[in-house]
């Protein structure tokens, strides 16, 4: 029988181990901008190799690309581990006994290689940012806020979201089981990075904020996550999680009594 | 004195519960849809359709809704799949029996009125009928029946209402301790999965799965010879957003709330966990953050309430008790099981006794269909392929109870589940026996011993759209296939390859429906 302790049931759904995990990634990550002020990853870059080369740089580490490889991939991790509790978990449900740390890593591996795949084409974006801002004479700060708000309150944003939720349908034996869960992974990452790309945007359009608010983002975007499906319309639901928040409130209340 | 929910087949000659019922119906049905405690607003709360309820005449096209039809909000509120489908039901039969109490009294009626309830006992065959007095379209005065209405088309289409004793077998919600499961955990518990929210979806309980949908589905079915596929051609039961306008719905859900009341008196057995048979304490469940059931009142007015308010029937808010809910037959399962598995009958008995729960709820995947199964309107035939390694580790322990000590503190044998997940339909009138290794051309009817359960479609519809709660992953149905593999491990068989399963359907199913079973798995789980 599993432990039951008196926690609201929204934050029961988290993985300490994926928490602890995302922790130590953002401590990392904390660590890093301190001593790099105009952080080379989240400021905008042509692209990820001159990123990377700004780091080395200042680091003096010969190794450029990968470097801002590795930084992205602890972002990706600080960010999005505590999501990946319940498809794990469901996957781990579906999976023969000797085979779940074999599924969860094959798993997390597509998940991962989805996020190293559209890492390039995300710190390119802000400049396509600028040169709008450029052209529109707005801030690009401003531009990106317009473009996820937008994403936010799109009904195609909600059919993605409501995708999240399916449970894996996984083979079992054989290959079929590795190629499931490589499967399952790609999907979710791809399903993932559709979701919070465009919300990306706003801390890699404001550079002197960006660590604060890709803390602020990953936690709304865990909340939202929490969220039960419901059918894909415009919404002015437009902050991640925001349903989310007075209810968690409430359990957390009701549990302290 | 609480007033007393009445069993409708031990009603007395002369009683009134029924006819003041129909007096009640009367008034309710001749209220607009806008009053909240109109008979269709208090059907609506349970799921509304607005093109099926004109298509059947049970909605004119010209009326101004007060509520957005296809929203979840007050109406389409009911809570299925969720560990909120037993309270969030109480509260909804309450407010709608304080309702027709308020008319009952004002009509000169009884005070003490209670709504009664449908006791379909497998052990009773006669309970199975369907109630008299709700059959008949005319009463002996030659007015219409208030408790009649012509959608209910049965099991084969043609208005015969034959439910067996298998459809509504409730000996398996008596060995289920836990109320509620965790969402990562397989779905066998009494009063369903614990959903973060009230339209999570997670998962339906064992009371939920049997006899609640097989009741509903038998009792709407489909109009014979036309296509379950299109809502209006099935019965008004067979479907969320309908079931509440038949009045049978009302003593169907009475009789689930009751059977609730039956399972908190189950005695606990050593090995189960301190809260079996007890209603959870989480306050999650207590007091639903997310949104509070909305319920009307008699004078029109609506009030929020939880499951913590609707926990003892007895108070004076709700105020009252069933007749009956004794649950009869409670034998000494564990240890009859353990002298099945071989353990000596004189041993069996303190071994029982000395079991102890599992430190920790181990569940673990033995095998696996590998592909979807389109249900068909003949027999369907699949199979489970096993994993030898599981296969292995449950039969030693299976095979390990007959050494132990019978003073021995050890964790009760394995129970083994059947699981048929990604159940997704293009109707809800629909129900299948599940068979579990039948010998080969044998009449299914003829092997009770392998009948491992049934899958009722009520609510794959709604769970088949993407957009909903269920994400679209459809349903899923856990059966309880213990028994079976006992019986396969002492005749050698688990050492099989695979297990046959077969799906035999109950109900008319169309060339053109879409009936899949996206997986079947079957789990072991020690506790």
């Amino acid at each position: 029988m599993s432990p039951r302790v008196p926690l609201p049931a929204l934050l029961r759904q988290a993985s300490p181990t994926l928490l602890l995990a995302s922790l130590s990634c953002w401590v990392l990550l904390a660590a890093g901008s301190e001593e790099l002020p105009s952080a080379a990853l989240c400021s905008p870059s042509p692209n990820l190799v001159t990123a990377g080369a700004a780091f080395s740089t200042i680091y003096g580490v010969g190794a450029t690309a990968t470097v801002a490889a590795l930084l992205w991939i602890l972002m990706v991790a600080a960010m999005t581990a505590p999501q990946l509790a319940q498809p794990i978990a469901q996957l781990r449900l579906r999976s023969l006994a000797e085979r779940r740390n074999r599924s969860t890593g094959l798993f997390v591996a597509a998940y991962l290689m989805v996020w190293i795949a559209v890492g390039p084409i995300l710190l390119t974006a802000p400049n396509a940012v600028t040169v709008l801002a450029g052209a529109t004479g707005l801030p690009a700060f401003a531009i990106a806020v317009v473009i996820a708000v937008l994403w936010q309150a799109a009904p195609l944003r909600q059919s993605v979201l409501n995708r999240c939720h399916r449970v894996p349908n996984l083979s079992a034996f054989g290959t079929a089981a590795d190629r499931d869960c490589i499967r399952f992974g790609l999907t979710h990452g791809l399903l993932c990075a559709a979701i919070c790309a465009p919300a990306m945007l706003l801390p890699l359009t404001a550079p002197a904020f960006h660590l604060a608010l890709m803390f602020a983002l990953s936690v709304a975007l865990q909340l939202e996550r929490l969220a039960p499906p419901r059918p894909p319309q415009w919404t002015w639901r437009v902050v991640p999680g925001q349903a989310v928040v007075p209810v968690l409130f409430r359990s957390i209340r009701w549990s302290m009594r | 004195m609480a007033r007393v929910r009445k069993d409708v087949w031990q009603l007395p000659a002369g009683d009134k519960t029924l006819f003041w019922y129909g007096e009640a119906i009367r008034e309710l049905q001749t209220r607009s849809i806008t009053d909240v405690t109109s008979w269709w607003s208090l059907a609506a709360m349970h799921g509304i359709d607005r093109q099926l309820w004109i298509d059947l005449g049970y909605l004119k096209a010209n009326v101004a809704l007060p509520f957005d039809p296809d929203a979840v909000g007050f109406w389409n509120q009911c809570q299925h799949g969720s560990w909120y489908f037993l309270p969030w039901h109480r509260a909804y039969l309450a407010a709608f029996e304080a309702i027709l109490l308020d008319v009952i009294v004002k009509k000169g009626g009884p005070d003490d009125w209670a709504l009664p309830y449908w006791n379909y006992d497998p052990t009773q065959p006669n309970t199975l009928k369907f109630p008299t007095a709700f059959a008949p379209e005319l009463l002996d005065d030659g007015s219409r029946n208030p408790l009649w209405v012509k959608e209910r088309y049965g099991r084969r289409g043609n208005g015969v209402i034959s439910i067996r004793p298998a459809d509504v077998a409730v000996s398996a919600l008596w060995q289920e301790p836990e109320f509620f499961n965790e969402p990562q955990d397989l779905q066998t518990s009494f009063g369903g999965t614990r959903t973060a929210f009230s339209h999570g979806g997670g998962g339906t309980g064992l009371l939920e799965q049997q006899p609640h949908g097989p009741v509903h589905v038998l009792v709407g079915g489909t109009k014979e010879g036309t296509n379950p596929d299109i809502s209006k051609n099935n019965g008004l039961m067979a479907m969320f957003e309908t079931a509440g306008i038949d009045p049978i719905f009302w003593l169907h859900h009475s009789n689930i709330d009751r059977l609730w009341e039956s399972w908190l008196t189950v005695r606990r057995h050593p090995s189960d966990p301190a809260d079996a048979y007890k209603n959870p304490t989480d306050p999650d469940w207590l007091n639903e953050p997310a949104g509070q059931f909305v319920m009307p009142a008699p004078d029109g007015t609506t009030f929020t309430t939880t499951a913590a308010k609707v926990l003892n029937t007895k108070a004076p808010e709700l105020n009252y008790e069933y007749q009956d809910i004794s649950v009869p037959g409670q034998q000494q399962v564990l240890a009859a099981r353990l002298g099945r598995l071989g353990v000596a009958a004189t041993d069996a008995h303190n071994l029982a006794g000395a079991m102890t729960m599992a430190a920790q709820k181990s569940t673990e995947l033995v095998g696996q269909s590998s592909a979807a199964i389109r249900l068909a309107a003949s027999p369907t035939d699949a199979q489970v392929q096993l994993d030898a390694a599981a296969t292995n580790k449950l039969s030693a322990k299976l095979t390990s109870m007959k050494s132990l000590a019978p003073t021995a503190a050890a964790a009760p044998p394995d129970r083994v589940y059947l699981v048929l997940e990604n159940v997704t339909s293009t109707t809800d009138a629909g129900m299948f026996d599940v068979y579990v290794n039948l010998p080969k051309d044998a009449n299914p009817a003829q092997h009770p011993e392998n009948h491992a359960g049934v899958l009722s479609l009520f609510g794959a519809r709604a769970a088949s759209q993407a957009g909903g709660p269920h994400a679209g992953d459809g349903l899923t149905q856990t059966l309880d296939i213990t028994d079976i593999v006992d019986a396969m491990h002492l005749s050698g068989q688990l050492g099989a390859q695979a297990v046959d399963i077969k799906f035999v359907p109950q109900t008319p199913i169309s060339a053109s429906s879409k009936i899949d079973v996206g997986r079947v798995r079957v789990y072991r789980q020690s506790r």
